[in-house]
């Protein structure tokens, strides 16, 4: 007999019990109504030909009744509700036992009651039981109940809490939609449901930043709402100055943030200044893991930053966008099949270009800035087992360098993803995107300052990608995730070449670099008594791949040119170099009482690609490089603890929490590194071991007519080069000692929301020159220690009102659209905060040296948006 | 690229001012210039000491013993001049295939010394020729004016790598606006006509317009770079980060002793035209 029929037999016997079990429980009990003992009742039933089994010392000495024309499955489920017993079918027999609760799942999605948009992280809680859960990243939930009846209620940041029953006596589908709230804040039903996140959640040290066009943003500079300010915000996130785009989180680098748009890595997160690529009106839900990360992730060094594209209104048509002094921004969303899918289209331009002139001899002469932005998501939600998403992200800037030089870059990404359930119990999550970044610098003549004439030079990394996640949820306190991944990163450093194929300019191509960057994780969460576990691994690898001539350096000193002593040739597949990271994360939360918990995490994630920016902060045309022979990946092991405590019925969270980060392999540059099309880059790289600690403390007041939030870090971040473990460590150039800020919004009318944001920061670290010298009488500045001083300190005031126009017409009837105004004042008291030191000869007297302060801001900076929904 | 610094900002907004602030302590070292060219002349050291940042202008050397070895060739002994500036007592030249060394003895009794350093071979300018564009005239509104310009042909050498430095010179003085370091190396042009473009130099009819073409070696390349990096766009977000300019200079007397500068060789080629 072959295997198939082997099986078919198999099933056909099994489907046979299974028949048989079936019949007998429809088929009518043959005693006469009445009542009896359990026992003897069950041994007649037995008697009559229906296969019960069961222990009599096991079943209670009770008395129970029989009922006319009753059938046997009638017979059993009555006695279960009334709790006598219990039963089972097992091998084609009935199986009775002493009564035991059933359990079973209840699961569904949570939705936006107007828009059926799914709903990130929105709280489920059994009303009276310690029993909830959150949806997750999807808008789903699951979870595993005793039978009974429960009220659930519903919550979720800026909508009206819902409370429903619920008698649970089958595994049951259930999606719930609540409405946002259009009350007054202070109207808001106050009670124990109000969800605690903070303290139950047991991923430690994530900031959420929730982006509905009802929560207060704070309005930045020139009345602009963004992700990235906000997220400067929020305790441990911060920036280098006004005009540096990258963001360092907990004192990490700019690179080791996992910037991640619907699952799709975005590589550059910023057009120009602090102004990030994430076009609010279509963004969703900001998650920041700047602590534990979840073993799900991985990938970089420090940080997780997740960006959730809206969806699209799957009710209703509707059109919304905006216009500043910066950009203009229009939104398209409705539903394509009314109910089950939806389309959402949105497009960001900037207005007008920004332009500086000349200061002093600096070869800025004047810079033209030009962004778009464009986001596109469809959704299709057919049946409950099943979501289907498709988005794309589609970013460009231009920006022009002096008069003949353009730069162009951008990122984009394409991502697929389909939600699937196997069971009530088990979600799934398949995504496969393409995400790419690239730039370009044209140029018809350069400068003679600079090396050539006509050029266009371009470099670009994409990644193919493809992943898996699953979710097994045993019951609300119990829970497994697993899941694989799998990235190809095609990396092209550098392709220069003349515009004019005669021209004195000779086309270079830096080689191709290729990897495959893989990882499997496992993890559970789980609750035991007060304590809940979030604990798993994830093992990552990397392979290098050719076609790639990789050069031998001489091991005993630093790679240089003039230390090769052989080149080896690898051909197209073949491996170059193989690194692997076993990751284990961990993070416990042990919960005191009802309004607070102690949370203590830890981290370790691998890093296997790095950017290349030997200035301050990161320039567009920085080039990422993968891991190989000589570029090691960067690790990092991360240990924070933290206490969170909630105040008057949540209405205030607080949390204080203490973070130590240990990141070795860090890359750094020699003295003078020349990165551009340098075709062995590792002769100009250096590796530092690095670390920071840090103390953060965060108020924050949720809701009623005030809400806000102040936060402040006392934190340091440092490194030292490997080569000299004896070396002092020395603070990093984006190290803030002292950084705090608060955000204030208060609703004045119905109509009105005044809002302030006040921040105070340590000057960033300074060198600055002992001495001065000439030579060819250029006056040099000689720097003898490195960051071993400080820029005066930077604060700053903002301030700011929204102004909703009225809601009814003269005639008393609503008004179709609603729209508002945001006016703001920024850098109210017009502080010159000090930006940089330039050290130059002074212009009145040759020879001599003088240090000059520059404030991107001396004054205060008006500004006004306009925006409109229909 | 990096160099050019972009910010979102208008410019009526932002805001320079010269400050007094606090510096560490000044070092006083010492600090050597010097060049061998591959013309037949007195050739240059220069020594001087830096001094603290806001301080006066840096004091010069004027009581030490300067030589100049080759490896196959007598030495040359050089004497002060005036602002520092040390000459040889005889006129010669660095050729190709030699090596030369700078050692200096200072008062004190240290031995300052440069590492040996070959001269690279010389780089012909074929073509220095004029072109010219028209612009508006500041200083007379309405007008325009024609603003003259060098255009140089120059034949890259394909062999190996090779690092240049250009010099511009008006009237016999050497412009230093925009930028008084123009450095380029072949890796975009290798065995090419060198790519030039200067017409941020501007010269006027009747001017004697000089161009020279330094064909000078990595070190003295690298070391320029680095110098320029650190005397230009310095401590803005988008520029590079400070450090020590390192030269090829050591004391041997003192061997911790930081001694800053640079002493190389540079083969010339110069053309000269009058602007017509």
């Amino acid at each position: 007999m072959n295997h198939k029929s082997l099986i078919l037999l198999l099933v056909l016997i099994c489907s046979c019990f299974h028949g048989f079990s079936q019949t007998a429980l429809d088929s009518l009990i043959s005693i006469k109504s009445g009542k009896y003992q359990l026992k003897s009742t069950l041994q007649a039933i037995k008697n009559s030909g229906i296969p019960l089994a069961f222990s009599t010392n096991k079943l209670p000495n009770v008395e129970i009744s029989i009922k006319k024309d009753e059938s046997i499955r009638k017979f059993l489920e009555r006695h279960h509700q009334e709790e006598i017993f219990s039963h089972s079918i097992e091998n084609s027999q009935i199986l009775i036992t002493k009564y035991q609760p059933r359990k079973f799942t209840l699961n569904g999605l949570i939705r936006d009651a107007e828009s059926n948009e799914h709903l990130i992280g929105a709280n489920i809680q059994m009303r009276g039981t310690a029993f909830g859960g959150t949806s997750n990243g999807y808008g789903y939930y699951s979870i595993t109940l005793e039978e009974g009846e429960y009220t659930i209620v519903i919550s979720h940041i800026g909508y009206k809490s819902f409370r429903t029953k619920v008698d649970l006596k089958s595994n049951t589908y259930f999606s719930f939609s609540i409405s946002p709230n259009i009350v007054q804040l202070d109207e808001v039903e106050i009670s124990s449901v109000v969800h605690d996140a903070n303290i139950s959640s047991n991923t430690p040290s994530v900031s959420r930043i929730s982006v509905d066009r009802e929560s207060v943003l704070t309005p930045y500079l020139l009345g602009e709402v963004d992700v990235v300010q906000n997220a400067l915000l929020q305790p441990g996130v911060k920036a280098i100055g006004e005009d540096a785009g990258g963001i360092h989180i907990r004192g990490g680098r700019v690179d080791q943030n996992l910037i991640l748009l619907d699952e799709a890595p975005i590589y550059n997160p910023i057009h120009v200044g602090q102004v990030s690529v994430f076009n609010p009106e279509a963004i969703n839900d900001v998650r920041i893991f700047k602590g534990f990360i979840p073993p799900a992730y991985g990938g970089r060094a420090s940080s997780v930053i997740e960006v959730r594209q809206r969806e699209g209104n799957k009710n209703k048509h509707s059109l919304s966008g905006g216009i500043g002094l910066l950009s203009a921004r229009v939104l398209a969303e409705g539903p394509i099949k009314k109910g089950k899918s939806s389309f959402l289209a949105s497009a960001r331009h900037s207005l007008f270009n920004p332009s500086i002139e000349s200061f002093g001899n600096r070869s800025v002469r004047r810079s033209r800035i030009r962004f778009r932005d464009i986001n596109l998501k469809i959704n299709s939600n057919p049946n409950e087992k099943n979501t289907y998403y498709l988005s794309g992200y589609f970013g460009k800037d231009r920006n022009a360098v002096g008069f003949n030089t353009t730069r162009n870059w951008g990122n984009s990404t394409l991502n697929f993803r389909w939600n699937h359930l196997f069971t009530p119990k088990v979600f799934s999550n398949f995504s496969a995107f393409i995400s790419e970044y690239r730039y370009k610098v044209e140029s018809d003549e350069e400068p003679g300052a600079f090396v050539s004439t006509a050029f266009v030079s371009t470099s670009r990394i994409i990644d193919y990608s493809l992943k898996s996640d699953f979710t097994y949820s045993f019951d609300p306190a119990n829970e497994i995730n697993f899941g694989f991944s799998s990235v190809f990163h095609r990396l092209k450093p550098g392709d220069r070449e003349p515009f004019d194929v005669d021209a004195n300019t000779n086309t270079i191509r830096l080689d191709t670099e290729h990897g495959l960057e893989s990882a499997a994780y496992l993890s559970q969460q789980i609750e035991m008594g007060p304590l809940r576990f979030n604990y798993g691994f994830r093992y990552s690898t990397f392979h290098n791949f050719g076609p790639e001539d990789v050069r031998v350096y001489d091991p005993s000193t630093l790679p240089a040119d003039s230390t090769v002593i052989d080149t080896v040739s690898f051909s197209q597949g073949e491996l170059i170099k193989f690194y692997h990271n076993f990751e284990p994360r961990a993070a416990i939360n042990w919960r005191v009482n009802e309004s607070s918990s102690f949370k203590i995490s830890y981290s370790k994630t691998a890093q296997y690609l790095h950017l290349l920016s030997n200035t301050r902060a990161p320039a567009p045309t920085d080039i990422w490089k993968l891991a190989d022979t000589f570029v090691p990946p960067t690790v990092s092991k991360h240990y924070s603890i933290g206490f969170y405590k909630n105040l008057k019925g949540n209405m205030w969270e607080s949390s204080i929490e203490f973070y130590y980060k240990d990141i070795s392999e860090d890359i750094s540059y020699r003295n003078g590194a020349d990165l551009v099309f340098n075709e062995n880059i590792e002769t100009e790289l250096l590796t530092n071991e690095g670390r920071s600690f840090g103390m953060e403390i965060f108020l924050k007041k949720r809701f009623g007519k005030l809400t806000g939030w102040l936060s402040y870090a006392l934190s340091r971040s440092e490194t030292r080069f490997k080569e000299d473990l004896l070396e002092k460590y020395v603070v990093n150039d984006f190290d803030r000692t002292h950084d705090f800020s608060a955000t204030w919004a208060l609703k004045i009318s119905e109509r009105v929301i005044a809002s302030s944001n006040f921040v105070f920061a340590t000057g960033i670290p300074v060198t600055l020159p002992s001495d001065k010298y000439s030579f060819e009488n250029n006056l040099v500045p000689h720097f003898v220690e490195r960051n071993q001083s400080r820029l005066p300190s930077y604060h700053r005031l903002d301030l700011s009102l929204k102004w909703k126009a009225k809601k009814t017409k003269k005639d008393g009837y609503a008004r179709k659209n609603e729209d508002f105004w945001v006016f703001t004042l920024y850098n109210v008291y017009a502080r010159r905060n000090v930006n940089s030191y330039f050290f130059q000869e002074s212009s009145d007297n040759t020879g001599l040296g003088e240090i000059v302060e520059w404030s991107i801001f001396g004054s205060i900076v008006p500004g006004i948006t306009y925006s409109f929904k229909f | 690229m990096k160099k050019l610094i972009i910010i979102l900002t208008l410019s009526s907004l932002s805001c320079e001012r010269v400050v007094v602030i606090p510096l560490p302590d000044e070092q006083n070292l010492l600090v050597v210039e010097g060049w061998l060219t591959d013309m037949v002349e007195r050739q240059y050291v220069r020594l001087s000491r830096s001094n603290s940042f806001s301080g006066a202008v840096n004091p010069v050397i004027d009581d030490a013993t300067v030589l100049v070895q080759a490896r196959n060739s007598p030495s040359q002994t050089y004497s002060y001049a005036e602002d520092g500036r040390y000459l040889s007592d005889n006129a010669f030249q660095a050729v190709s295939g030699e090596e030369y060394r700078l050692s200096v003895l200072l008062q004190n009794g240290d031995l300052i010394r440069s590492s040996w350093t070959p001269i690279e071979s010389n780089t012909n300018i074929n073509i220095l020729s004029v072109d010219s564009f028209v612009e508006n005239d500041e200083e007379n509104p309405g007008q325009t004016k024609v603003v003259y310009f060098p255009r140089i042909t120059a034949l890259d050498s394909a062999d190996y790598q090779n690092y240049y430095r250009w010099r511009l010179f008006k009237d016999g003085v050497q412009l230093t606006e925009p930028e008084s370091i123009i450095l380029q190396n072949d890796r975009f042009f290798d065995g090419n006509f060198i790519p030039n473009l200067f017409d941020d130099y501007e010269y006027s009819i009747g001017n004697n317009m000089t161009v020279e073409l330094h064909s000078i070696t990595k070190e003295a390349f690298d070391f320029l770079s680095l110098l320029k990096s650190q005397t230009t766009t310095l401590s803005a977000a988008a520029s590079t980060t400070p450090a020590i300019v390192n030269g090829n200079i050591t004391n041997f007397t003192a061997p911790d002793e930081i001694v800053l500068g640079f002493f190389g060789t540079r083969a010339i080629s110069s053309k000269s035209v009058i602007v017509q």
